[in-house]
């Protein structure tokens, strides 16, 4: 996908509240996304603000077809990790693993 | 905002076994770090193994209150019968339920008196007054947030003479004055608005 289209495509998502988050029988509350620490807009502005060398793209482990975006923006004092991918593209949802600050 | 309905279905990448088809169902859900289940959550779950693997993004609301309510105290007070009275009386003028409304005033004015020091001397000096300093025999509880009850725990012990229960008096006589002796017009509007949401 690359770098403009995926961080076009995780923007949108966000703006039209087309994403999900992944769970297992609890969910991580680390995930901010997930539990509406985070607005979705603030999202969004986050990985707009990530440049290319602060993103990277590696096949999910659990399905080696599905490309991972790892959006890593350093905005003001903080860093952020927020990790997403598509299954379906012409559906645009995406599904969020991460969206937390790093130490 | 994309609202998915129960029963619509999506796609999910499932630990080993990789793309698998989920179906969007109302579920009781834990949130992990906290322990709170959170019930009548829309999740996506595996149609195989019923395990949960999605939550949708209509449901953080939901879930953002669960944790918010545990983040809540519950003050409480002891107050004159004829306090109780007042609360019933404003409760009435603005035809709200008591049971709901009562709590609702006291956070209005302490939540308003947190950002209004004006307020704030007022409800100390109205915990004087002699409506507030009967005989203490009906006990009030109000569910408030963690940061407003520490506000409150932080004015009563810088304020000499003033505990945390006597602000909540105070602000039940507030809400006399200002409701039913007609004093605030500002505040009566603000006040019909809680009385509306409630």
């Amino acid at each position: 996908m690359g770098f403009s289209t995926a961080k076009k495509a995780v923007v949108k998502a966000l703006r039209e509240g087309n994403y999900v988050v992944e769970a297992r029988a609890a969910l991580s509350e680390k995930n901010l996304l997930a539990v509406g620490d985070i607005e979705a807009e603030e999202v969004a502005r986050l990985v707009l603000r990530t440049s290319a060398a602060e993103y990277d793209e590696s096949p999910h482990h659990w399905d080696n077809d599905v490309a991972v975006h790892t959006f890593r923006p350093a905005v003001e004092k903080d860093s952020w990790y927020i990790k997403a991918y598509f299954l379906d593209e012409t559906s645009g949802t995406a599904t969020f693993i991460s969206v937390h600050r790093t130490m | 905002m994309k609202i998915l309905r129960e029963g619509d279905r999506g796609y999910a990448l499932a630990p080993t076994r990789g793309r698998v088809e989920v179906v969007y169902e109302y579920r009781p859900i834990k949130l992990e770090q906290t322990g709170v289940t959170v019930k009548e959550v829309l999740v996506g779950v595996d149609v195989e193994t019923g395990e949960v693997l999605t939550v949708p993004a209509q449901s953080a609301p939901k879930l953002r209150a669960a944790r918010d309510a545990r983040k809540e105290k519950v003050m409480s007070v002891r107050v004159p019968r004829e306090l109780d009275d007042i609360l019933a009386l404003v409760a009435e003028h603005y035809g709200a339920s008591l049971e709901q409304f009562a709590p609702a005033v006291i956070r209005y004015y302490l939540a308003t008196a947190a950002g209004n020091d004006a307020l704030a001397r007022r409800l100390g000096r109205l915990s004087g007054s002699r409506l507030a300093k009967g005989k203490f025999t009906t006990s009030l509880r109000v569910r408030v947030h963690r940061d407003l009850h520490a506000w409150v725990h932080e004015i009563a012990s810088t304020t000499e003479g003033v505990n945390k229960s006597d602000l909540v008096r105070g602000a039940i006589v507030a809400a006399k004055e200002d409701v039913l002796e007609g004093r605030a017009k500002k505040r009566q509007r603000e006040l019909e608005a809680v009385a509306r949401a409630v």
